[in-house]
């Protein structure tokens, strides 16, 4: 009887985690990256292995960093935005202004002209701690993916706006800050904050990959691979990783290849399954968290 | 309207103001590279045995020197620096590329504004493309769901009936419809992993070099690579699922209007006329729904261009497509031609302007139509 009732229990559970999407795929993301972990662990050479282990952390680090810093950006942002309605409504023209040119410059664009900036400052040596170095990057990012979380308050707060209760907290004397600061975007916004900042991480992850594939394919005699760290992207741009992804069009036409792919291209095939993988998988936990608080 | 096209033309005077001063400050500073350890450079670049161009062999003749003149590290430092520029200028002299020289006279003019016309037709293709993508999988997906569901509760349902059904013949044709939904799954996700990948990924999948000629594979990819396809599709879904729920649908339904999803049917929806661009749904419930739901994903679109244009970029400067506008970006970022660099750069900046203008003209005829102006 109790067998059965852990049965039933352990089956209800089970069946409840099924249609939490958002735990499913995360739960589905960490297996994964530790399944492909554990097979490198055993079929790659372990100097490849430490790189593609540098590559994969620096990249969630700086995807982290982002995330941090694009939420702390559109939080400040927005309470300027404010601050501007209420007192000083013509400058607030100005800021828009300024925040739609942000707007209008494509991502990678603005990103790759900061990779220049921060390659100046290297070479220069004023930048010279890692660390530094990987913020920097995290901020070039998240100054062109901010605007999503900036967009976001500035949404919410004009919806509780038009709400009685603003004007009833107004009326009991609670100032507007910390209406807007605690009530708004601490308590009503947090579920909406963190579904933008998970699509934001996978944003980052995307454009991070990107610009490093960019600058190692590119321009690689202008920033070079010992200046910048090593990230899934520049991985990737190495020229045995190109072929060993190649292998797997190669695969395609001879069927008989494919059995060859994870052991004798390990490398390539890694690099390329982790962000593929991962963007997939952030794509899915963003979904399934947007779609269990009805966002 | 009126103070929108003041925005978007103030931006873009605005920007050009900015590039110009930009120009203007750093740009003709360009001069003769002098080198103070020449003797040195030329020497370490005629060994045999190291590549200066190449990294590692700097990194590795760096620490060398550093080794056995520990005191001399800032020199070695300077040396370094020097050696990378030296390589650089070096490559530059022997380029034969037109695009590369610093100075903007009138043929590289034309010439740049044909490759960003190019790129712009590229650009407008590419976007009319995924709309309609987006727009048809989106609509197709929410009619799937409408008949039969989602595909994990039908193989839930079917796994449930295998199990506790008593009957042989019944239990091999569950098995056998839970094969093929699995199967159904299994291509999905490969279609899925396909769609996320980034463009460079899948590009060099299949091929190494990529030529001027590589117009429709880049326009192939521009569409199904980057998450671009699936992510605009599924916030299209969301708009219509959102509107599906509201109350005038069920008011309409109360009015019989037609509610059958099935293809076949005389009430249902016809397959073909989800796949035509002008989609018309005539005395179907969906009619109404999709109305609104375009009307919500103009705003949408603003974005995805945005998106859009990024994905292009991506793949013209990875992909190393000689001859395209991203790709001559790219090589006058390295060799550090700034006029041509701010140049692409605000050709690119106008055309995202012109297609936000574009989208914020839609969205303003569409309101007035909402609204009864005209």
């Amino acid at each position: 009887m109790t067998a059965t009732t852990t049965g039933e229990k352990l089956r209800h559970r089970l069946n409840h985690f099924v249609t939490l999407k958002d735990w499913l795929w995360l739960s589905i993301w960490i297996s994964g990256i530790l399944f492909i972990w554990i097979w490198n662990l055993i079929f790659l050479n372990s100097p490849a292995l430490h790189q593609i282990e540098n590559g994969f952390l620096n990249t969630i680090i700086i995807a982290a960093m982002v995330i941090l810093i694009a939420a702390g950006l559109g939080w400040g942002i927005t309470l300027i935005d404010d601050i501007l309605y209420r007192r000083f409504p013509r400058m607030r023209i100005a800021l828009g202004f300024l925040i739609n040119l942000i707007r209008s410059v494509p991502q990678i664009v603005g990103t790759l002209l900061g990779y220049v900036l921060l390659t100046l400052l290297i070479q220069n040596k004023i930048l010279t701690s890692a660390p530094l170095i990987l913020f920097s990057m995290a901020l070039i990012i998240a100054v062109f993916l901010f605007l999503e979380i900036f967009d976001l308050l500035r949404e919410r707060i004009a919806h509780f706006r038009k709400l009685d209760f603003y004007d009833a907290m107004l009326v009991c004397g609670i100032s507007e800050h910390f209406i807007i600061n605690r009530e708004i975007i601490l308590r009503s916004s947090p579920m909406h904050m963190i579904n933008k900042l998970i699509g934001i991480f996978g944003g980052a992850i995307f454009l991070l990959c990107s610009v490093d594939f960019i600058i190692s394919v590119g321009l690689s005699t202008e920033i070079s691979p010992v200046d910048l760290p090593v990230t899934l992207g520049s991985l990737l741009a190495k020229i045995d990783s190109k072929q060993d992804i190649l292998a797997i069009g190669h695969s395609m036409t001879h069927w008989n290849y494919m059995i060859k792919l994870p052991f004798e291209h390990l490398q390539g095939i890694t690099v390329a399954s982790l962000i593929v993988f991962t963007l997939l998988c952030i794509y899915q936990i963003a979904n399934g968290y947007g779609r269990r608080h009805r966002l | 309207m009126r103070p929108k096209i003041i925005e978007h033309l103030a931006s873009v005077i605005f920007i050009g103001i900015v590039f110009l001063v930009l120009f203007a400050v750093w740009g003709p500073q360009k001069k003769a590279p002098s080198y103070q350890y020449i003797d040195d450079i030329k020497a370490y670049t005629q060994l045999g045995f190291l590549d200066m161009s190449d990294p590692e062999d700097l990194a590795l003749l760096h620490e060398t020197l550093d080794y056995y003149e520990p005191d001399n590290k800032p020199i070695h430092d300077s040396l370094v620096a020097e050696i990378k520029s030296y390589m650089r200028d070096l490559m530059l002299a022997n380029t034969s590329s037109p695009y590369l020289s610093a100075e903007l006279d009138i043929n590289k003019l034309i010439s740049l504004l044909v490759m960003l016309f190019q790129f712009a037709i590229i650009y407008i293709l590419v976007l009319i493309l995924t709309a309609y993508g987006v727009e048809t999988f989106a609509i197709y997906r929410f009619i799937r769901l409408q008949q039969s569901g989602s595909l994990f509760g039908s193989i839930k349902a079917s796994f449930h009936d295998l199990i506790t059904t008593s009957d042989w013949q019944n239990k091999l044709k569950q098995a056998f419809f839970i094969i093929r939904k699995l199967l159904r799954g299994l291509i999905k996700g490969l279609s899925m992993l396909t769609l996320f990948a980034p463009a460079y990924v899948i590009a060099y999948s299949f091929k190494t070099r990529f030529d001027t000629d590589s117009v429709v594979l880049m326009i192939l990819l521009s569409v199904i690579s980057n998450g671009l396809l699936i992510t605009y599709t599924q916030k299209y879904f969301t708009f219509i699922m959102s509107e599906s729920r509201k109350g005038y649908v069920q008011t309409a339904i109360v009015k019989n209007l037609n509610r059958s999803y099935r293809f076949s049917t005389d009430k249902g929806i016809r397959l073909s006329s989800i796949f035509r661009i002008r989609k018309r749904f005539p005395g179907h419930i969906f009619g109404h729904i999709y109305q609104n739901v375009r009307f919500q994903y103009l705003s949408t679109l603003k974005e995805q261009a945005s998106f859009l244009i990024t994905g292009l970029i991506i793949i013209e400067m990875a992909l190393n497509i000689q001859g395209h506008l991203c790709y001559e970006l790219m090589q006058n970022i390295l060799y550090k031609n700034l006029a041509i660099v701010l140049l692409i750069v605000f050709g690119i900046f106008v055309i995202v302007k012109l297609t936000e203008l574009s989208i914020d003209y839609l969205i303003f005829t569409q309101q007035r139509k909402i609204d009864n102006k005209k």
